[in-house]
């Protein structure tokens, strides 16, 4: 989807966020000066002349969020209780927006924001559920689930959701909410099959 | 035991809907445990910290 870029009304560029690319409009007379104030690029009549001697392509999303965290090791959690996923482990976190100790993502820049969580559960004996849920700001916020027949193998269950972030105060938790009749269970650490949490900024505003 | 294993052997006619409809159990994984997030229940008042500590003591 093509985003206008505008100065003082007028759209000088737009940037397409399915192919990721930046495309610079050219269709007055138009020069783009480096730092020292020559002119690296002009337009005259149709005519693009570059007089830079090195072109180097800059990719304007510097910064942009994005994370994935995962448990370093087993978490057991009571029956019937939402309980916060303690997501200890980062495999990235470009913006260091994720914290490891609270198990909580604050991204510093405003946006619209995909976010993951899933987990799993080790098997149990009887029939059972998994709800996974997305927190915000400490409320809940959307929920996955799934159920599973008695010896079932790691049950899954997921939830995906596109977000507004304010860049500021705004955060998102993973929780998790087993149905196993009684007592505890465990959600086992697997980041590459089965518990992780996950997000990156799709639209900054 | 945990929290909602207490609060069931106080109250067992409590079911598992409940616990998604009108009561709430939530831990916040920062060292408190399980705690009652909410208790909406329309008949049953929610258990004392003393009820739930005498199962405490008793499974010890």
């Amino acid at each position: 989807m093509p985003i206008a870029i505008k100065m003082a009304g007028k759209e000088i560029a737009s940037y397409d966020t399915t192919t990721d690319k930046v495309a610079i409009k050219l269709s007055d007379d138009v020069s783009i000066k480096n730092s020292a104030g020559n002119a690296v690029l002009n337009e005259s009549g149709g005519a693009v002349t570059l007089t830079a001697d090195k072109v180097v392509a800059t990719q304007g999303l510097g910064g942009t969020p994005a994370f994935n965290a995962y448990m370093g090791s087993d978490q057991t959690v009571s029956h019937a209780t939402q309980t916060k996923l303690n997501f200890d482990t980062e495999e990235f976190d470009t913006n260091n927006n994720f914290d490891t100790t609270t198990y909580r993502f604050t991204p510093t820049v405003a946006g619209y924001y995909q976010i993951i969580v899933s987990a799993s559960l080790a098997s149990v004996t009887s029939t059972h559920r998994i709800h996974v849920s997305l927190f915000k700001n400490g409320g809940h916020y959307k929920t996955g689930s799934a159920s599973a027949p008695a010896g079932a193998t790691y049950p899954a269950s997921i939830v995906s959701t596109i977000l507004y972030m304010d860049g500021s105060n705004d955060y998102v938790e993973g929780y998790v909410y087993i149905d196993i009749g009684s007592g505890t269970g465990t959600i086992p650490a697997d980041f590459t099959a089965r518990s992780q949490f996950s997000g990156v900024l799709v639209r900054a505003v | 035991m945990t929290l909602y294993d207490k609060i069931i052997a106080i109250y067992s006619e409590l079911t598992s809907q409940d616990f998604i409809t009108v009561i709430r159990l939530q831990n916040d994984s920062d060292g408190r445990g399980d705690y009652i997030k909410e208790w909406n229940h329309p008949t049953l008042p929610k258990p004392s910290h003393e009820q739930l500590e005498a199962l405490e003591n008793q499974v010890e």
